[in-house]
């Protein structure tokens, strides 16, 4: 049961993160390969609140989205520049570097050791060493970013995204500041993954650098795309998928020589079958 | 002088290798339009292939080289022809089609480890057979030297071969437009096929280079691939040239910045580079 | 999706008393596959030529292994896999990053963990231990040694990783006491193969050894580069040249290691893998003993409880392990004598003190 829970949690996180990142890939149609990054800043505050000062969870969590936000509109601003391949290594640029500083620069983040000893939330309370509470604490947080997140696109903020997607040139003739909306979306996007990076870094309570490396960044685009882009429960589906199968997949044995190598072998396999047969995601409802 | 030839000879020798990733890369990214995750794991089949010829099978080594890059070269071909080919039918989309080779450089990667263990190999013999040469006050050894003539001469090949052969011609028709192409008769298909052939047999053979250089392991491909789709970025996509200058550009500010600053932000700069290049200069160093 | 749930669901609550009773159960949690699966492999491999020169025991021992790929999220989902699913007695995990995460788990379902880990922080509560010699106890010996060579210039060249870095900050911190300056510090990530332009930075600094923090295989490609560059500086290391399968490369150079290791155990490992040990196999040949021993020593007929194991494992004084003879201290930190060893002869060689 606690099995379950714990992968539940998973769930709830890497949706958030999904969700979140949709809105600027499928939506925007910006390919932004960063959204690790932005995870690990909101991650790393808390993480820094909650063991070297009194601060409780939840102005941890809230400055962990203010700090992003300014960074994520400095970044913002530079990507402004880029489009198509370009942005995406550009993000992958930037994702790259913010890995970097959490690796090295080691009197604000511990470096390679990490952060242990991070607490969970105090709130009224409840236990929440419990995991089960935690997940409850994880959904709330997660169905507000959902519901956000539909607000967005399914207002004329939204439409305009959609109208970026699909031919920016256009719309930016009718007078839309086009840029403006890619910076909004972006930190929006960006402030939600921090909301995931400060659960998670409370969930397991111990976070360091290498869970926040583009090879993560990698991971919730393949859930968007896996899920379908430009498809919120899409990506919720996505998610729930990935953070599924490499545990179903603990389950098929083989010689213990070569187990967890035959289970990558699977892995890939299933996602290469997928996308030949299920070339639009889960439930797709846009294609490139 | 001190230290500063041996460090120009450094930045020469990872460009060099760079260079190598970055004209494979391109080449195939022209014509396909998509980054392909797995081109980096060729490199790996490439040095394990001869590592098997060689070492297990006992071949002379330089049979062992040549079986090893056409081995390759049919890997490359076939994932095309039965994965990359099957979803272009299908109009997949590039996403789509990252998220498939995601699939395959995870299951090839796994099927080495599997085959040939985790561990670091070399593919030279032991450490006195090395040849060493000094060069105004630098150090270089026998396979830099091989690795950075076979840059040159792979780097000239190319551009014999695109600009001076019938088939070169159409290859770059394809990559100007490939609809176009198939409009005006050219199988486009059969072409991309014989591009994956050649761009995969050149990775394989910087597999190889690498494998005498330092050594093999199966997870060599993606730190490789993203250098060499910096190095293509940086000098300007779908130009041989720029490839290359991208490529020791790359390497240069590499090993300058370690020198200036610090070991441990060797990938941060390589990739602050690339943005601050592109913020300057968004079509790279030479314009298609 | 559903059929996914219901699945795994099955699993966890499928009842697995089936075997024996006295059956202990070790969840093993290290990266089998990625970047360092070969480390993965190597502990793997130690753990079962633990198992199969068990001798006779009155328990019976059962070994899982997961794989967690050296990443946080998934090291939590194999140990949570691990407790509901196999009802695992005691945990054995392998690096800093896998123990912090495993260690409040461990704690809370009151299992035995042991962790091939640097990081103090692993052995933190009562279930938790770890199993990787202190810094402080290496770094003594080495800086003995340097002062009986007479060395005031001392190089570093460290990896970006737990295990280097916990070694030099204390060997910086004992170092203030003494009259040996480190003239140069170079540093490179995990991962690294091209130590050329670091190497050429350290070339002027003066230094009369250069001390290699690095582990397989980048140890083996910086001595082979600095080699090339035409230095001949002698080297030194803490640890990583007897598992080296190029001893050649540091034939007649001495190093800082744990005191009397079995010679036993490298040949038990050869014999069966063709290779030599890797970082952190014979730390969990070790574990698996010290596992098997705590169990076998607890009185009575049922299973032996947590709380029992932990109390026999804190009484452990000169064990007898692959890294020389053991001892449990109270922070539930496996403490073992350094000595200084040379590479004679294609060997390791105690020096004689």
């Amino acid at each position: 049961m606690e099995y379950l829970i714990h992968l539940a949690i998973l769930f709830v996180i890497y949706a958030t993160l999904g969700v979140s990142l949709n809105l600027v890939v499928g939506y925007t149609g910006l390919l932004s390969v960063t959204h690790a990054a932005f995870y690990g800043i909101g991650a790393y505050t808390t993480a820094i609140f909650l063991t070297k000062s009194g601060v409780g969870f939840f102005s941890s969590l809230v400055s962990g989205i203010v700090i992003v936000v300014v960074i994520s509109f400095l970044v913002g601003v530079v990507l402004s520049k880029f489009k198509g391949d370009y942005y995406a290594l550009v993000t992958f640029g930037f994702n790259a570097i913010i890995f970097a500083v959490f690796l090295n620069w080691q009197n604000l983040t511990n470096g390679s050791l990490g952060v242990p000893g991070i607490s969970r939330p105090e709130l009224f309370g409840i236990n929440f060493a419990n995991n089960f509470n935690f997940l409850i604490l994880a959904l709330i947080f997660f169905v507000l970013v959902y519901f956000a997140s539909r607000f967005i696109v399914n207002s004329s903020f939204g439409r305009v995204l959609k109208a970026i997607r699909e031919d920016e040139t256009a719309i930016a003739v009718f007078g839309y500041k086009t840029l403006s909306f890619k910076l909004v979306v972006f930190i929006i996007s960006a402030a939600m993954a921090a909301v995931a990076g400060s659960l998670f870094a409370s969930y397991i309570t111990f976070i360091d650098p290498s869970s926040f490396q583009l090879t993560e960044s990698m991971f919730i685009l393949a859930i968007i795309i896996l899920g379908g882009l430009g498809n919120l429960r899409g990506s919720i589906l996505g998610a729930l998928f990935l953070i599924l199968l490499p545990e179903i997949l603990r389950f098929v044995g083989f010689s213990s020589d070569i187990d967890a190598q035959m289970r990558q072998v699977v892995y890939g396999i299933i996602l290469i079958l997928l996308m030949l047969y299920r070339p639009q995601g889960l439930i797709g409802e846009y294609k490139l | 002088m001190g230290i500063l030839p041996q460090l120009i000879l450094n930045s020469i020798i990872a460009g060099a290798i760079y260079t190598l990733v970055a004209l494979s890369f391109n080449l195939i990214y022209s014509t396909t339009k998509f980054f392909n995750l797995a081109h980096g794991v060729m490199a790996a089949i490439g040095g394990y292939a001869v590592f098997y010829f060689s070492k297990t099978l006992g071949l002379d080594i330089h049979i062992a080289i040549v079986l090893g890059v056409i081995l390759t070269g049919f890997v490359g071909f076939g994932v095309d022809k039965f994965i990359y080919l099957q979803l272009r039918k299908r109009k997949a989309s590039n996403m789509v089609l990252l998220v498939a080779s995601l699939g395959v450089m995870t299951a090839l990667q796994a099927i080495i480890a599997i085959l040939f263990s985790s561990r670091f190999k070399t593919l030279s013999g032991n450490i006195d057979t090395q040849k060493i040469f000094t060069i105004l006050g630098g150090v270089i050894t026998q396979t830099q030297l091989v690795i950075l003539l076979s840059a040159v001469l792979i780097m000239a090949g190319f551009v014999i071969f695109l600009y001076k052969t019938q088939f070169g011609k159409t290859v770059r028709a394809i990559s100007d437009d490939e609809e176009v192409a198939r409009i005006i008769g050219i199988n486009t298909n059969k072409i991309i096929g014989y591009i994956f052939f050649i761009g995969s047999a050149v990775t394989g053979f910087t597999g190889i280079l690498i494998g005498f250089d330092v050594g093999i392991e199966p997870t060599m491909g993606l730190s490789l691939l993203l250098k060499g789709v910096i190095a293509s970025i940086v000098g300007g996509v779908g130009n041989i040239y720029g490839g290359v200058l991208g490529a020791f550009l790359l390497g240069f500010v590499e090993n300058f910045g370690i020198w200036k600053i610090s070991g441990e932000w060797k990938d941060a700069i390589a990739f602050a580079l690339l943005i601050v290049f592109l913020i300057f200069r968004p079509r790279g160093i030479m314009n298609k | 999706m559903a059929v996914a749930v219901v699945a795994i669901g099955y699993f966890v609550l499928k009842d697995s008393s089936d075997i024996s009773a006295k059956t202990i159960k070790i969840g093993v949690i290290a990266p089998m596959t990625g970047d360092l699966a070969f480390m993965g492999e190597g502990i793997r491999d130690a753990i079962l030529i633990a198992k199969e020169n068990m001798g006779n025991t009155k328990n019976r021992y059962e070994v899982i292994f997961e794989d967690d790929q050296l990443d946080a999220k998934m090291s939590a989902s194999a140990a949570n896999k691990l407790l509901s699913v196999d009802k695992v007695d005691a945990f054995v995990t392998f690096s800093s990053v896998t123990g912090n995460v495993v260690a409040p788990i461990a704690e809370q379902n009151k299992a035995v963990h042991f962790g091939i880990a640097s990081d103090s922080n692993v052995a933190k509560g009562k279930y938790n231990f770890i199993h990787w010699t202190p810094p402080s106890e290496e770094n003594k010996v080495l800086i003995a040694e340097l002062q009986r060579r007479g060395i005031r210039k001392l190089g570093i060249f460290k990896g970006n990783a737990p295990g280097a870095i916990a070694v030099i900050d204390d060997l910086k911190e004992q170092l203030k006491d003494t009259n040996i300056e480190v003239v140069t510090e170079q540093v490179f990530n995990s991962g690294e193969k091209d130590f050329r332009t670091i190497i050429a930075k350290s070339k002027d600094s003066g230094s009369e050894i250069y001390l290699l923090l690095a582990f397989s295989p980048e140890l083996e490609i910086l001595v082979k580069q600095m080699r090339e560059t035409g230095i001949t500086t002698p080297i030194t290391s803490i640890e990583n040249f007897e598992m080296s399968e190029q001893l050649d490369l540091f034939e007649g150079e001495w190093y800082v290691n744990s005191a009397d290791p079995t010679a036993d155990f490298i040949n038990k490992f050869n014999t069966k893998t063709d290779k030599s040990p890797t970082l952190g196999a014979a730390n969990a040949y070790d574990i698996f003993n010290l596992i098997v021993a705590a169990n076998e020593k607890v009185e009575g007929t049922s299973k032996p409880t947590s709380d029992q194991v932990v109390t026999e494992l804190m009484k452990i004084t000169n064990f007898s392990g692959a890294l020389g003879n053991l001892s449990v201290n109270e922070d539930g930190i496996i403490v073992s004598k350094a000595a200084v060893r040379i590479i004679k002869d294609g060997k390791p060689v105690t020096v004689g003190n």
